[in-house]
């Protein structure tokens, strides 16, 4: 028979220490959106659940210091009712609208969506196009890494098993201000999506200083179109660009067909969402 | 398997029962006779399993029983304790937004834990609060004509 | 008689209140003591031999009570039977086999039973049981299948196990008097019923040795199927019915009750048994696809002057109820429409995939797709809109069906639905996005209510007047949510002149309650509702008949009302029907009454040339819709949705409102996003993650327009409206999408994608 315990830490130091006693026996839990599914599903079969839902310092939005550092227990829907992230960081907060269901976004969290690490992350896309750093603690140690180095293949991230994410930090800039989230799905609610798309862009007199673009569910992770930006920087904004931008989104991302959507389909879809977030940004 | 021994007030009432460390509240409740508490899918992709849990609606397929210790849980059966609860099913029953009634419970504790936050909200707003309780039969007209009655009926008192 | 006091009022269901309160206990919401956990082994493969199946490991595991195969069960083979009375032919009785034996032939398919002590240990003991397959290579497409020499997926020599055919005219001169001819081929595909409430059920065994099974199910009468395979009288099986989460016709097989019974009757223990939502998708029934292969000739006018179509459909694994799906999608052909000259063949072809059975519209949504797509476009070709176009050709009352022939007696309301839906539209919303287009999209379609006349279809009802001047009813009919039980509460309220919170009722009990017949066919309200108005009418004469005595007045002079008999024209002289019960129980004149309800019995039909009356009447209507399409990312907005339906006489018309609006979402899922994709006979849509059905935020406010002709032949002049609420709305907004960007969507589901595609051919 199955032999499965649970634990709930009461401070951070001790979820540490049970990480890196229990390593890959441990399976943390939090909002449990993804984590019960799997377990129903024999998809993972952990030792140990540590519930870390209890600890208060990984919740919360901060600001300090022209930078704002969400907990990684941040629910979806704390996020949405908060008022210094639309006005700051208004791509997350039209990301968070769309996530999952009303319901669900009572208890996922921020840091749930990236350490499950979906090719299809809704929140992950709006935060790669933030540039957030991933705050990682384990016992005695701590790292960051820049959210575009996190996700390494689907389900799997740069996270060992002993590690902890703490938080997710991004700066308050003026290309963070300007952004927009597009998403397609199979419906309006409840949509595992086909693809998404972020774009947080920084311009002055036509002019493009800055700009960030994120997908999902058009490669095996979350990612950043940094060839695209490439191309973009310091060009004019005009009909022309967007159109050679449109074709240059289509071909950097990395689709696969599967019973949602063809590779066709996303990846001239990915061209579209770049192509309306776009002209909403800069109109 | 380990057992742990876990505390909730269900409905008002002290539930002292034990739980395993996989087991959902879902499972739990029914487990322990709450059988209003329904099992659509187990997965979070149809809400019939939703309860009120610390205030909020929460689908408890997708919640550890665990993590439901030393708080406050409330199903279809208490909300016969609260005003809006009563009017909320008054109004469901009224307004024929119930067919085959198995996401009755979730959809009348999801509008409950949503009209206590926002208790004067439009027909749009309720649209997008309940999309993530599935229902077959009715195409929604209806649950949200009653919803939207009760949301009127605050407004008359405001 | 006089003016109606409960009979067409919007009135709360009978069970509404239990449902609001969380009181009512669905099948499994039960526990007996000792109860165990049944667990059922599901093939991995859709095609393949069993070489062995070694069950030891399993039945040594600690905590299993039995496990069960092929061998175990008394008459693993039978045939399928849904409750008709009488002999209708071998064509229509399939193969039920109970666990597979030697082939299996779907992914799903039932191996083996287990029964264990907990919910834990079946599962962890299901999957000890050692299955040796043999893969085989399988059909999966039913055009594949009807070949010669294709794989065969039955122990007989052909894949076909149904054909059907209707003709009228001379269709070779119909197409030569045509001016326009449309030729296309359309596609429908698997769906699920996504019900909330998956299969399940209890079962135990009582002190008189009658296995008890608890279970939501459309058809109880199937507790003649059970006694059958575990080789038992009649009188030892007993269903007791509750009221389903849902059944749109996917609890209208036998669902988990064979494996109950099986597993009860094994260990004489009370057992349990729940499937998941994977396992409801992938094991149990599904929509028929449909190849539809359509040629349609016109006038210039736009007369439709010949229809010829080819359908195909895939049965998947056994036959169920697919040879009767078939027959109606083979009446249902020709649409709504006077075609002289018609030829139409159906084929229902065995392949690998999971079985295919009754879904809400029962053959009716397929062909509709089909022709009205058609009308569409010919309306589209000679310039006449689509509202004309469908006037200049629709039955009218006293025409006859293009089909079969049968005629039209009582009023068809098509060309008034179909204004009415058209009308309530409006004009096209005006929309600001420069990427949206809006379109608008009308269909018409009629759909049978009643079983088909050959099966001799009736229906049973008790009605008891208490003493003190309750009612209590007695019906075997199943409610699956549609207010089935409601509508009788309702018609005995009405006909005895009590309130509706004076009733109380039972039902769905074999063994208790007069048998019904099925929850199927849109046909409850017509058929119980009219065995319990005959019972109602019959207490109510001899009330009055006493009354008149006592009042000296003449019975015609009397009525029931208020809980009292009235005198008709001086309604402050009265009885109180109190006083009148107990004078009748003082009399021995009796208060109770069963009755039995025939509808029109016929012989079975030349399944090769069907004509004549196949149904008892059908239910006119018309959906009309309105969207946008994104015309850059394919994306379908619902903006408004009308349903007009003549209901014939509204019972309750919240109900009525609610099958309307709820059968429009129903098909609004089918147009635009349901699909069971099954690949190779591997389901690969097995959640509701992948199984997409519409949510509150993806459909528009139905609304619903009702006619009311009193043209039924159900209680008070009602007519069936369960299913056809459901059976054209597809068509509506494939042509509202054609309205919209210029594309026809010839195959279901209309997805963002397809509509692209076919907007832009190849992306890039």
């Amino acid at each position: 028979m199955k032999q499965i315990k649970y634990i709930s830490p009461r401070t951070k130091e001790e979820a540490l220490e049970v990480l890196q006693q229990e390593k890959d026996r441990a399976c943390i839990v939090a909002g449990c959106s993804n984590v019960l599914p799997n377990l129903k599903d024999k998809k993972i079969a952990p030792q140990i659940l540590v519930d870390i839902t209890t600890l208060e310092s990984l919740k919360g939005i901060f600001k300090k210091e022209g930078k704002i550092l969400l907990g990684p227990l941040t629910t979806i829907n704390e996020l949405i009712s908060s008022k210094i992230i639309l006005e700051e960081y208004p791509v997350l907060t039209q990301a968070a609208r769309e996530f999952a269901d009303p319901i669900v976004r009572n208890t996922a969290t921020v840091g749930g969506n990236l350490v499950t690490a979906s090719p299809a992350a809704d929140l992950a896309v709006p935060l790669l196009s933030l540039d957030a750093i991933v705050k990682i603690e384990s016992l005695g140690d701590k790292r960051e890494v820049n959210l575009i180095n996190f996700f390494t293949a689907p389900g799997e991230t740069i996270l060992n098993s002993h590690e902890l994410v703490v938080g997710i930090e991004f700066k308050q800039s003026d290309i963070n201000k300007n952004g927009c989230f597009m998403k397609i799905g199979q419906r309006k609610a409840m949509a595992i999506s086909i693809a998404t798309l972020a774009v947080n862009l920084d311009w002055k007199e036509n002019t493009i200083n800055q700009i960030r673009i994120a997908a999902g569910s058009v490669a095996p992770t979350p990612l950043r179109l940094t060839g695209v930006e490439e191309f973009l920087k310091n060009k004019k904004l005009n009909q022309e660009l967007i159109e050679e931008a449109v074709i240059k989104v289509s071909k950097e991302v990395n689709p696969i067909s599967d019973i949602r959507a063809s590779e066709g389909y996303r990846r001239y879809i990915s061209g579209i969402l770049f192509k309306r977030a776009i002209e909403r940004l800069a109109n | 398997m380990e057992e742990y021994k876990i505390e909730m007030k269900i409905n008002g009432e002290r539930l002292v029962a034990t739980t395993q460390a996989d087991e959902s509240l879902l499972k739990f409740l029914r487990r322990n006779g709450f059988f209003e508490v329904k099992c659509g899918c187990e997965k979070g992709e149809c809400g019939t399993c939703t309860v009120i849990l610390q205030g909020k609606a929460v689908k408890s397929c997708i919640t550890l029983a665990l993590q439901a210790n030393n708080k406050e849980v409330w199903t279809i059966r208490g909300m016969e304790k609260f005003e809006l609860g009563r009017k909320l099913q008054e109004s469901f029953v009224q307004y024929g937004a119930i067919q085959c009634g198995f996401c009755t419970p979730g959809m009348i504790l999801v509008a409950k834990a949503y009209l206590d936050k926002n208790p004067i909200p439009d027909r749009k707003e309720i649209k997008r609060e309940i999309a993530g309780n599935l229902c077959r039969c009715t195409g929604y007209k209806k649950i949200i004509d009653a919803i939207y009655a009760v949301a009127e009926e605050n407004k008359k008192m405001n | 008689m006089s003016q109606l006091k409960i009979i067409g009022k919007p009135i709360s269901r009978d069970d509404a209140w239990a449902k609001a309160k969380g009181e009512l206990k669905y099948a499994d919401d039960f526990s007996l003591p000792g109860m165990l956990y049944g667990k059922v082994l599901h093939s991995k493969y859709p095609a393949a031999k069993i070489i062995s199946i070694n069950t030891e490991k399993a039945k040594q595991f600690s905590g299993v009570r039995a496990v069960l195969t092929a061998g175990d069960v008394p008459h693993n083979e039978t045939v399928t039977r849904f409750g008709q009375s009488s002999e209708v032919g071998k064509g229509f009785e399939g193969l039920y086999r109970v666990l597979a034996d030697k082939k299996v032939r779907f992914m799903g398919e039932a191996i083996a039973l287990l029964a264990a002590d907990t919910e834990e240990i079946a599962e962890e003991a299901i999957n000890l049981i050692e299955v040796e397959y043999e893969p085989l290579p399988g059909v999966f497409d039913p055009v594949e299948a009807m070949q010669p020499g294709a794989y065969l997926v039955g122990e007989v020599d052909s894949n076909i196990i149904a054909q059907f055919g209707c003709a009228q005219g001379d269709i070779e001169r119909g197409f030569k008097e045509a001016d326009i001819i449309i030729e296309d081929t359309y596609k429908v595909p698997f769906v699920d019923h996504a019900y909330l409430e998956t299969e399940s059920g209890i079962a135990w065994i009582d002190e008189n040795s009658v296995i008890n099974i608890r279970v939501g199910s459309q058809v109880i009468e199937h507790f003649r199927d059970v006694a059958d395979v575990l080789g038992l009288p009649h009188n030892r099986v007993r269903y007791r019915g509750t009221m389903m989460g849902g059944g749109f016709g996917g609890k209208e097989d036998i669902t988990v009750e064979t494996y109950l019974a099986l597993l009860t009757w094994k260990t004489k223990k009370p057992v349990r048994l729940v499937y998941s939502r994977e396992e409801s998708i992938l094991c149990h029934s599904k929509r028929h696809p449909f190849i539809m292969h359509y040629k349609v000739g016109a006038k210039k006018d736009g007369k439709l002057v010949a229809l010829e179509a080819e359908l195909i459909s895939d049965a998947g694994a056994y036959p169920y109820l697919s040879p009767w799906v078939n027959l109606y999608a083979t009446v249902n052909a020709a649409g709504p429409y006077c075609i002289p000259h018609i030829k139409v063949n159906t084929y229902c072809v065995l392949t690998n995939n999971t079985f295919t059975s009754a879904n809400r519209g029962f053959g009716a949504p397929q062909p509709n797709m089909a022709y009205e797509s058609i009308m569409d476009e010919l309306a589209h070709q000679l310039s006449i809109n689509p509202l004309e176009i469908r006037r200049i050709n629709c039955l009218t009352t006293g025409k006859a069906l293009s089909t079969t022939g049968q005629t039209f007696k009582t009023y068809v309301a098509l060309p008034e639905v179909a204004e009415k839906a058209w009308e309530a539209l409006g004009n096209p919303t005006r929309i600001k996005d420069k990427y949206k287009k809006v379109g608008q999209g009308l269909a018409i379609g009629l759909m049978s209510y009643g079983r088909m006349t050959f099966l001799h279809d009736s229906s049973r009802c008790y009605v008891r007047l208490e003493s003190d001047g309750s009612i209590l009813i007695r019906s075997g009919i199943p409610d699956l949510g549609g207010g089935q039980v409601s509508i009788l509460c309702q018609i005995v309220a009405e006909e005895l002149g009590v309130p509706m919170s004076k009733i109380n009722i039972y039902y769905s009990d074999t063994a208790l309650t007069p048998l019904a017949g099925t929850t199927t066919a849109t046909r409850q309200t017509y058929m119980s509702g009219n065995a319990a108005l005959k019972a109602a009418r019959e207490i109510k004469k001899r009330l009055i008949y006493k009354a008149a005595q006592m009042m000296n007045v003449h019975t015609d002079n009397l009525d029931i009302g208020e809980e009292k008999i009235i005198v008709k024209y001086k309604p402050s002289q009265y009885l109180p029907l109190i006083e009148a019960i107990k004078a009748c129980n003082a009399d021995g004149i009796e208060l109770f009454c069963e009755a039995q309800f025939n509808g029109p019995f016929t012989m079975t039909p030349d399944l090769s040339n069907i004509r004549g009356m196949i149904f008892p009447d059908f239910t006119f209507g018309a959906q009309a819709v309105e969207i946008a399409v994104d015309i850059e990312t394919g994306e379908v907005e619902v903006l408004k949705l009308v349903t007009c339906y003549d209901v014939g006489k509204a019972i309750n018309p919240l109900s009525v409102e609610g099958q309307m609006e709820g059968g429009s979402i129903y098909g609004l899922g089918y147009a635009l996003m349901e699909e069971v994709i099954i690949k190779d006979g591997v389901t690969l849509t097995p959640s509701f993650s992948e199984y997409i059905i519409p949510t509150s935020a993806d459909v528009p406010e139905a609304k619903a327009i009702l006619v009311e002709s009193g043209g039924g032949l159900g209680p008070y002049g009602a007519k069936g409206i369960g299913e056809p609420a459901c059976s054209i709305i597809a068509p509506a907004i494939l042509n509202a999408i054609y309205n919209a960007v210029g594309v026809r969507i010839k195959s279901l589901p209309a997805t963002p994608e397809k509509i692209i595609r076919t907007l832009k051919g190849q992306f890039n």
